[in-house]
């Protein structure tokens, strides 16, 4: 028994270090830099450390305005921690979600085991989990969904232990309060862990009568909940965050809803609530499409269905397999029963926004399946093992296969992640954001006044709206002396600090310009007309084209 | 199969029949109102007006003799639409009823054939409940209200299913289905003959192996034979690729390959493990991904498709709420519950659509209208396991959501704005008016091709017999009679001594022609979602 216990924790501690090492390897390399959301996060964490207040001099604040996405506070609250470790460094900002997806290993280790009671089982997943695309692609970016994915798990652990075993009430208040804690963390738990905790009322009520764990534990969630809900009323900023994401934001929407208009009003408002219902329900389903899910949805490359889903293609047959087993086993009716409920409920966040995929809003949805393909595996394996008439030889050929299988795939992931998303998107990492910031900063003492033009695309025109940020931090620019500075132009879109002037540039005006450097991408400047003798410097994206020009004026 | 005849059966209680023939009578009903919905595309009012020609004038729309391969904008057509498309116009004279009537019966019959099919697995009220099923089928209800080769398809493959599976099969008349299933559409040429043998393997129990394989073969050369016939035709390969195999001449898959392949080669990766990861298999992958995303459970029960040239934009191919019963369905099936036969039924997901897989990027979720028929009994199967209080619910949910979308068709005729242009019937008529004493001219960007538009709406007479074409393949008309279409590479100038010319112009030719001179605009035509978007000028213009 000493024995199997030993074991079963030295794989585990072998898994979750795999797991680790890739969340953690390289983690300042890759994602080769620090996009927007990055970027702000980490200068405001270091605002926050030093003074008390975000860059705009808010203190303390609840929802951080950003560059006016108003993202919920406590990933740069956390992220300070961090920042008394490693100091401002880019790698600061990546590591609480690093540190909490690989701590999502173990978490998941403890919801199979405690929903199936089979440690094997509950290895595999955390094996699974520590090799997941998605997992790996979204502990590798501050993304503050990551911190509420570990405490759901681990709180579903805790209260499926609780109401299984002997256990103190205590696990199962921890539970409940790590559960109801990652409803604070980011706004897609916040919609998918009350249908969560209400199914997982309605399935093991019996249990939980039996334990006198119903009422007062209830109350209790709701007096831990109050806070939030307080905020959510209160807080205007954490409203507009909701609001700016929420499928009704979706313009095909907008078309629908225009078309069924009618001179009746009552009519008209019945139309668009069927409508609403309508689309809603689509853009559910649509979160199951295979091709999303096993082959294009993690979005690491502009060739189609050349890409790579939240879960490998090898996982396909085993999900079906997962799903299979699930429904053949005769007992374990009610864990399975919350499983698929689990599936069915924590994809609603991602399914109501105004995009068509939301994937870092899904990411419970994505382990989830990935814990049902590593049942499809384990049935699998073990049906390959039971199997009498399958050889020796054959048994062994059928595992080396299924392994090669499993490490082409992830040899697949890895040339993907690390070699290709670069060269294909560098765009979405606002790639040579970094390059331009420094540049800036070493020309600082030539020019009177700088001049950046945020505007810029491979392909198409977007604008880079965190650029004050980038020039703010890669300068090492005093945040107390940032809050000071910081203020809105009369330009468009311009932003004011230091002899920094981030905006719009207008050529035919801006042209006359004197001592003067601007730094703008042919989107805002006809460059093939400009003096080669002006142009100092030229930024490359990632697969060498041209992003921006450095004009000396 | 006792009860799948028990409809002609007299011995049989007089109240099953006349629930199979109420339900008949809704589907019917259904299928036929409102009659002129939903208006027609460019390629049906093609087929349209052809089923006119060929019964008036022995000829199609470019006055070929009884042709057998016809033009569409897509690709070849098959003869069979054509020619039951013309059977209603000999009845009914060139009337959106004559057109629409073969549709609507063949739809109907259809309903039918699921009951028999049912009957041979269920109960009779669990095979009503199939035929119930089938009969609220948005995409089975609007393929039956409009010339196209699906339906028939569907009808012909529920007949051959019978034929297969008869204690004796009738192999003139299977081998006449077959033929009529060939002579329908290319896609045919793909399913037959996997159709054919796994009705046979799974669902015929009287016939040895060797008969059955007999059958197979037969069917396989009687299916090659048509192949090497279409494949004497010029462009016939031009078509398979274009339209069938584009997965294959796709180049954006190769292009992918490479470029990522070339990407790791320059950033230090072996050649060797860039062609294992990179190579022809993405092929494979591509084509499997494609074919599962268009039979994903959102084609089924959300958004059976985008653009609502087959169903409701905002339906699946079902009611929403059957999602219910069906993966009840799948879980019995899984469980071992029920017929065995039953559950083979899910094997035609497989075999009726797994050519999509070749047919990348093109979006075909269209032809999961074939599995249709099946998964209405699976479907009904699906309610064995609920209760009855949740059974009635589901049935009467799922009336009242195709109710509401069939009762407030406004909605579905501004989503389908530009694919089934309702508003262009004026247009062309004016236009034809005009046409009887002066020039007429139309831009070729009012719609997707205007020209059978005025063919069906306007013209009473035979055209194109000029046209020399024996196999025309994607041809687009530029002039019937007096008319012309302008293309984007047309001028205009002042007729100045010219004969005059009234031009109802797009937006695109109103630009230009305001370029050259500015004149004023006799009427505006708009759109379903009341947009401006023809303009009739004064006969001042002409079209150089």
């Amino acid at each position: 028994m000493r024995k199997v216990v030993s074991k079963k924790i030295i794989l585990l501690v072998l898994i979750i270090i795999l797991g680790g090492f890739l969340r953690f390897f390289k983690l300042d390399k890759f994602p080769v830099q620090l996009n927007h959301d990055e970027m702000s996060q980490l200068y405001e964490v270091i605002s926050i450390a030093q003074t008390g207040k975000d860059v705009y001099g808010n203190y303390l604040p609840v929802a951080f305005p950003l560059f006016g996405v108003y993202a919920p506070g406590h990933y740069i609250y956390l992220t300070t921690i961090a920042y008394q470790f490693f100091g401002g460094e880019e790698i600061t900002i990546r590591i609480p979600a690093a540190l909490m997806g690989t701590l999502t290993i173990f978490s998941c280790y403890l919801f199979v085991l405690a929903l199936f009671n089979n440690w094997k089982l509950a290895l595999l997943a955390s094996l699974f989990v520590a090799l997941s695309p998605s997992e790996i692609f979204f502990s590798r970016k501050s993304f503050e969904y990551m911190i509420g994915h570990f405490f759901i798990f681990f709180g579903l652990a805790l209260l499926l232990n609780y109401i299984k075993k002997k256990r103190s009430v205590w696990i199962g208040i921890t539970g409940l309060v790590s559960i109801i804690l990652a409803t604070y963390t980011y706004t897609a738990h916040t919609a998918t862990v009350p249908p969560i905790l209400f199914s997982f009322l309605i399935i093991f009520r019996k249990e939980l009568i039996k334990k006198k764990f119903y009422i007062w534990p209830f109350l209790f969630g709701i007096i831990v909940t109050l806070p939030l809900i307080f905020l959510i009323f209160t807080n205007s900023d954490l409203r507009f965050r909701a609001n700016t994401i929420f499928i009704s934001k979706d313009p095909q929407l907008g078309v629908l809803l225009n078309n069924a208009k009618m001179e009746n009003s009552l009519l008209t408002a019945f139309l668009s609530t069927k409508i609403y219902i309508d689309y809603a329900f689509n853009r559910y389903l649509h979160q199951f499409d295979p091709t999303y899910l096993f082959g294009e949805g993690l979005d690491f490359t502009n060739q189609g269905y050349i890409d790579i889903g939240p879960l490998y293609f090898f996982q396909i047959p085993l999900f079906l397999l997962g799903m299979i087993f699930l429904i053949k086993l005769s007992n374990f009716s009610k864990e399975k029963k919350f499983l698929i409920s689990l599936i069915l409920l924590s994809i609603i966040a991602g399914s109501l926004t105004f995009e068509e995929h939301s994937p870092h809003r899904s990411v419970m949805t994505f382990t989830l399946l990935t814990i049902v393909s590593s049942i499809g595996s384990y049935w699998l394996f073990s049906s390959i093992i039971q199997t009498k008439f399958i050889k020796t030889n054959i048994r062994y050929l059928l595992f080396g296969l299924i392994t090669l299988t499993m490490i082409l795939n992830f040899i697949y992931l890895t040339h993907l992640y690390t070699v290709n998303y670069p060269y294909e998107k560098s765009q979405s990492m606002h790639y040579p954001f970094r390059d331009v910031a420094l540049y800036a900063w070493s020309q600082y003492d030539n020019f009177p006044t700088i001049i950046f033009d945020p505007q810029f695309g491979d392909v198409a025109p977007e604008i880079g709206v965190a650029a004050h940020y980038y020039i703010a931090y890669y300068g090492g620019y005093d945040p107390k002396k940032f809050q000071e500075d910081y203020r809105i132009g009369n330009k468009p879109r311009e932003v004011l600090f230091d002899k920094f002037s981030i905006r719009q540039v207008y050529w035919p005006e801006d042209k006359d310009l004197k001592n003067t450097l601007v730094i703008a991408s042919p989107w805002s400047v006809p460059i093939n007309e400009i003096d080669r003798d002006l142009i100092i410097k030229r930024f490359d994206f990632y697969n060498g084209s041209p992003a921006f020009y450095a004009i000396k004026l | 199969m006792g009860l799948a005849y028990s409809l002609i059966n007299p011995k049989m209680k007089l109240n099953n029949n006349w629930l199979v023939i109420l339900l008949l009578i809704v589907a019917f009903l259904v299928r036929l109102f409102p009659l002129n919905f939903p208006a027609f595309t460019s390629d049906e009012a093609r087929i349209a007006f052809r089923g006119y020609t060929l019964i008036r004038f022995g000829t199609d729309e470019l006055g070929r003799k009884y042709p057998l391969i016809f033009n569409s904008l897509d690709d070849y057509q098959l003869p069979l639409t054509s020619y039951i498309t013309s059977i209603g116009v000999a009845f009914f004279g060139k009337t959106d009823l004559g057109v629409r009537l073969p549709f609507i019966l063949i739809g109907t019959l259809t309903i039918w054939l699921v009951y028999v099919i049912s009957s041979l697995f269920f109960s009779h009220k669990f095979s009503l409940l199939s035929m119930l099923i089938a009969s609220f089928s948005p995409p089975l209800i609007f393929l039956s209200k409009f010339p196209n080769d699906l339906i028939i398809l569907v009808f012909l493959l529920l007949i051959l299913f019978l034929n297969l599976t008869k204690k004796y099969v009738n192999l003139l008349i299977t081998s006449i289905t077959v033929v009529l299933l060939l002579s329908l559409s290319k896609f045919s040429w793909f399913i037959i003959v996997p159709y054919v043998a796994f009705t046979l393997f799974f669902y015929q129990d009287n016939l040895t192996k060797s008969k059955k394989l007999a059958i197979v073969a037969f069917f396989l050369l009687l299916n090659f034979l048509i192949i090497f016939l279409f494949l004497r035709i010029p462009q016939s390969v031009r078509s398979f690729s274009e339209n069938n195999f584009l997965l294959f001449s796709d180049i954006s898959i190769k292009n992918g390959i490479d470029k990522l392949r070339g990407q790791g080669i320059q950033s230090g990766w072996s050649v060797f493990l860039e062609k294992i990861l990179f190579n022809k298999s993405h092929f494979l992958f591509v084509g499997f991904l494609h074919w599962l995303s268009n039979i994903q459970p959102a084609v089924f029960f959300a958004q059976f498709d985008k653009n609502g040239q087959f169903g409701f934009v905002s339906m699946g191919a079902w009611s929403k709420i059957l999602i219910i019963p069906f993966l009840a369905a799948l879980i019995n099936i899984i469980k071992k519950n029920g017929n065995r036969k039953l559950k083979f039924l899910l094997g035609y997901f497989i075999i009726l659509t797994y050519p999509v897989f070749f047919a990348y990027p093109k979006n075909l979720s269209n032809v999961t209208i074939l599995i249709l028929p099946f998964m209405a009994i699976l479907i009904a199967w699906g309610f064995f396991s609920l209760k009855n209080w949740v059974s009635k619910l589901i049935i009467l949910l799922m009336i009242l959501e195709v109710v509401i979308n069939l009762s407030y068709l406004n909605t579905q005729i501004k989503n389908t704005n530009d694919l089934r242009p309702l508003w262009i019937k004026e247009i062309v008529l004016d236009g034809f008016k005009a046409s009887e004493k002066n020039k007429v001219a139309f831009s070729d960007d009012i719609t997707s091709d205007i020209v059978p538009f005025l063919q069906w709406y306007a013209l009473h007479t035979s055209t194109g017999s000029s046209f020399n074409l024996t196999f025309p393949y994607k041809f687009r008309q530029t002039q019937i009679s007096d008319i012309k279409i302008i293309g984007s590479e047309e001028n205009f100038y002042n007729c100045g001594l010219d004969r005059p010319t009234y031009i109802f112009a797009s937006k695109r030719d109103l630009k230009k022609i305001h370029k050259a001179e500015k004149i004023n605009v006799n009427k505006v035509y708009e759109d379903s979602l009341r947009s401006e978007v023809v303009y009739l000028l004064p006969p001042i213009i002409c079209v150089k």
